[in-house]
């Protein structure tokens, strides 16, 4: 049944062999120092993504497909998702090459980094339900270790028990909704529930639906849908800010990826009523994650709830998956660049907390000249996010709204998205501009430079290019989005 | 046109005001070949020969009354563009568009010389006296012998003295191309040419009058008493207005056949760029017996037009400033009427104070109005509601999150209720 030639299993094999062969190095070696440990990892994943580079570009993986007799398929879509976890896993580690610096444990560290990474990987190459809960808890349980890593630290650890207890919870829950897909329908491949689904009787329908917002629930969870986003503010500032990052950007981005997987599923069976609910759980979300933006003081918690909101943004798309192609290919496009900017945002973020030791708003006044690199990545970062033209993040919220003004010919109320979509954008501009201002044109007690750490700045480079180039030159990563969106009018036969 | 003089000279006489003629005079051929093709462009140059014509009446009547002396020649240029544009529109009104294009042209160039020359005559008196009344001045004559004959020269071909300024030959032109127009416009605009024209010879000899005729003024006595002699300005002044002035009279003697070469330039201009043909030998020829030919090719009435109002308007001037035979103040004063159109002239027609009460102040106080009454408890009311509603939606949504794990749980499940619910609805 395996394919051991296929991309994912040889992405397991090299990330999971690096990431036990380096806590034993560590053993061997006497030495404190983490950079070599970082280093490893860095080659592990710069390695990883050459290869699924490779494997795209010399068309060793199949197209987009939704289900596979396999429990994981070797497609355009897992290897898009591969792309954006890799890419957030290799500017986590290089961010951290400066912040676990002098901390214990660094092996532990960056092998969990590795293990979370394959877990990450892996939900978007499965088509097996039982495949992805095995993915899920891969990519989880690393990341809640991760989360809770600085142990002498109170905060960090609260971070870590609340992230966990969700998790936990969270996972009976994806759990409970599967057992009932496959007491419905006899299996656990995606492909056959959805087949499963589609012939159910009226009277099993009420059972598919609560599957089904099992499944909801279970993954909103990691993508900090409203209202199961309480644990993730607390999480995000309490957990160290590297991790924060990898928390924003990745697991939250493998969330998508296994909602995506599964979505496609419940677009086909049970057709509108699901849609309708993820509009509506979309408005709520990018509403509540942009307003309580606004008034925090903190960066790290102000960047958490930014991250709610554009995890509104990105439902947008699913929610109108049923009818409009552009609608899933605007999410995919702007799951890559939230990665990249949010992954830059949180890790200058980390840069300004290991240099200066703050993360008041209030003190990071005057840091354009104090930090200017930092401040530059931050600053662009930030504007991306707000969807500023011509950076990355324009473009894809200009595909998401302009999608869902398309499907209103079919949804009436799609429409709604995008006005919501864009007072949201508006009004998120007002706690962006913001730290632009104070990192700007406010007089600080000091303007002296401080040196800013070189991994920071390998990253904050890395950003600025990527975002102001897809930004000014967006139809590769486009066309590479369209490829990646498996063909649902295919599927439509099944039934 | 307060401006240094040889500043006003290059741009009020030459450059700047002439810009606005030049750009019509570059467009008219286009608007008229689209009139070519069937599109009515009859309004469009209506609008312009009306502009002309009121500008040079307008201005005239201001110039007529003004007692600074660069004043009179700023209102003199803009009446003076006016018949400039008021050819250009008539040029398109008519069959022979370019009769009136080569007037407009034809009068663009000769005014540049002549005022140009009066403009820098009239910086080098305000150099002798020290002041820029012609109140001021008066009797100069004796004093400033080569300023006084230039600017005779200069005045001639402002007023259209006949035969020999090429003011006269291009003023006659506009005449004749308005005269000859046909269209139903052209009698009105031919008679406020007239009138205008007849202000025109009248103020420029007033001005003559004023600073050259006369008795010297007390101002004048003033400075001689204080021991500074009136005499003429150094040559670096008054050579470049004396050159112009003498072309103006020189090109003045060669005028009519000056004008024909523009005209046949224009022609083949017109017929290789735009398309529009002209015929050559409408040019009207009935005068051809008088004067042995020399006068081929001009309209008579429009001729007599011209010839009558310089002498009606040289002749007033004569009488009240340089003959002296009234006193013109005693003369305005002497009744109402004259005293309420003089003031109105001076205060140009009122047109500024409507201007700055209905474009200044006005709207500067229905801003001001807005700002108060409407800006201030509308727009800022409305504005303070959403901003009040956002902290307020903030603020709450802080309230929620408490820090408190159980309280996490408890709507993590109700979530799941709601999420539930909504799918089954």
């Amino acid at each position: 049944m395996i394919d051991f030639a296929s991309t994912p299993i040889i992405l397991t094999m090299l990330l999971g062999a690096v990431g036990v062969i380096l806590p034993i190095i560590s053993i061997i070696r006497k030495e404190r120092g983490s950079s070599l440990y970082a280093g490893i990892a860095f080659g592990a994943l710069i390695a990883a993504i050459s290869f699924v580079a490779y494997q795209i570009l010399s068309k060793h993986i199949m197209p987009a497909a939704i289900f596979s007799k396999n429990v994981l398929v070797d497609d355009t879509f897992g290897a898009f998702f591969a792309i954006a976890m890799l890419i957030v896993s290799i500017m986590t580690t290089v961010g951290s090459f400066n912040y676990m610096r002098g901390k214990s444990n660094p092996a532990v560290y960056y092998s969990l980094i590795l293990l979370a990474s394959i877990g990450m990987v892996l939900i978007a190459y499965s088509t097996d339900l039982v495949m992805l809960f095995v993915a899920w808890e891969l990519m989880s349980i690393p990341t809640y270790v991760l989360a809770g890593f600085m142990k002498k630290d109170p905060s960090s650890n609260e971070a870590a028990i609340k992230y966990f207890l969700f998790g936990a919870l969270s996972s009976g829950i994806i759990i409970y909704g599967i057992s009932i897909a496959y007491g419905l329908t006899g299996s656990t491949n995606i492909g056959d529930v959805i087949s499963g689904f589609s012939k159910l009787g009226p009277d099993m329908m009420p059972l598919a639906l609560l599957a089904v917002g099992m499944f909801i629930a279970g993954f909103g969870f990691k993508i900090g849908l409203v209202p199961f986003h309480m644990w993730l503010p607390d999480t995000y500032e309490g957990s160290p800010t590297t991790i924060a990052a990898l928390l924003a950007a990745g697991t939250k981005k493998a969330g998508f990826a296994a909602a995506l997987r599964v979505i496609i599923m419940g677009t086909i069976a049970l057709n509108i009523d699901w849609a309708f609910a993820l509009g509506i759980i979309a408005i709520i979300t990018m509403t509540v994650g942009n307003l309580a933006a606004i008034m925090q003081k903190n960066l790290t918690r102000m960047l958490a709830y930014s991250s709610i909101g554009h995890a509104g943004y990105i439902l947008i798309g699913l929610s109108i998956a049923p009818f409009s192609q552009i609608g899933i290919q605007a999410s995919l496009f702007h799951i890559l660049n939230h990665a990249v900017m949010k992954a830059a945002a949180f890790i200058a973020a980390a840069g300004i907390i290991t240099t200066l030791a703050v993360s008041h708003i209030d003190k990071i006044r005057c840091l354009g000249k104090r930090m200017p690199i930092t401040s530059l990545g931050l600053t662009i970062s930030l504007l991306a996010l707000a969807g500023v033209p011509p950076l990355n993040g324009f473009w894809s919220k200009l595909m998401l709204f302009g999608s869902a003004i398309n499907a209103g010919s079919v949804m009436p109320w799609a429409p709604y998205l995008a006005v919501a979509g864009v007072l949201n954008s508006a009004l998120s501009l007002a706690y962006y501009g913001w730290i632009i201002r104070k990192m700007y044109f406010e007089e600080g007690e000091s303007d002296k430079r401080v040196k800013e750490p070189k991994s920071i700045i390998a990253v904050m480079i890395f950003s600025i290019i990527f975002i102001v180039g897809i930004g000014v030159y967006p139809d590769p990563i486009i066309e590479f989005a369209k490829s990646a969106v498996p063909n649902l009018s295919a599927l439509s036969t099944i039934h | 046109m307060t401006g240094p003089t040889a500043v006003s000279a290059l741009i009020h006489a030459a450059t700047m005001v002439k810009a606005g003629v030049f750009l019509v005079a570059r467009l008219g051929p286009l608007f008229f070949a689209l009139a070519a093709i069937g599109i009515n462009m009859d309004q469009f140059f209506e609008v312009i020969a009306w502009i002309g014509a009121i500008t040079a009446f307008l201005l005239a009547t201001q110039a007529m009354v003004h007692p600074e002396i660069k004043k009179v020649l700023a209102y003199s240029t803009g009446s003076q563009i006016g018949y400039m544009m008021m050819a250009l529109g008539i040029a398109g009104l008519s069959r022979q568009f370019v009769d009136g294009y080569t007037a407009g042209f034809f009068h663009m160039f000769s005014h540049a010389m002549f005022k140009a020359s009066l403009f820098m005559a009239a910086g080098s008196l305000l150099h002798i006296v020290g002041s820029r009344f012609m109140t001021d001045m008066g009797g100069l004559r004796k004093y400033v012998k080569k300023t006084y004959a230039f600017m005779w020269l200069a005045g001639l071909a402002l007023m259209g003295a006949p035969f020999i300024t090429t003011g006269f030959w291009s003023k006659d032109a506009i005449f004749a191309a308005v005269y000859e127009s046909g269209n139903t416009w052209a009698l009105p605009i031919f008679v406020i040419a007239i009138i205008t024209a007849v202000i025109t010879a009248f103020y420029t000899t007033r001005m003559i009058g004023m600073v050259f005729f006369g008795n010297k003024s007390k101002h004048v006595e003033n400075m001689e008493k204080d021991g500074h002699h009136i005499h003429e300005a150094s040559a670096s002044m008054w050579v470049p207005y004396g050159i112009l002035a003498v072309l103006t009279i020189g090109i003045g003697i060669i005028g009519l056949s000056f004008e024909h070469e523009i005209h046949r330039i224009f022609i083949d201009y017109l017929s290789t760029s735009f398309g529009i043909k002209s015929g050559l030998e409408t040019v009207a020829i009935e005068s051809q017996s008088v004067l042995g030919g020399f006068l081929n090719g001009v309209n008579p009435i429009a001729l007599t037009a011209s010839l009558a109002a310089f002498a009606v308007g040289f002749g007033l001037g004569y009488i009240f400033y340089i003959g002296r035979f009234a006193d013109p103040v005693k003369f305005v004063n002497s009744n109402l009427f004259f005293y309420a159109i003089h003031k109105f002239f001076l205060n140009r027609w009122y047109l500024n104070s409507l201007i700055y009460w209905g474009f200044v102040i006005g709207p500067l106080y229905f801003g001001r109005g807005m700002w108060r009454y409407f800006e201030n408890t509308v727009i800022e009311g409305f504005n303070t509601g959403p901003e009040k509603a956002v902290a307020v939606g903030a603020r709450l949504l802080q309230g929620t999150q408490t820090g408190i794990s159980q309280s996490y749980l408890y709507v993590f499940g109700a979530g799941i209720l709601f999420v539930v619910l909504l799918l089954l609805i």
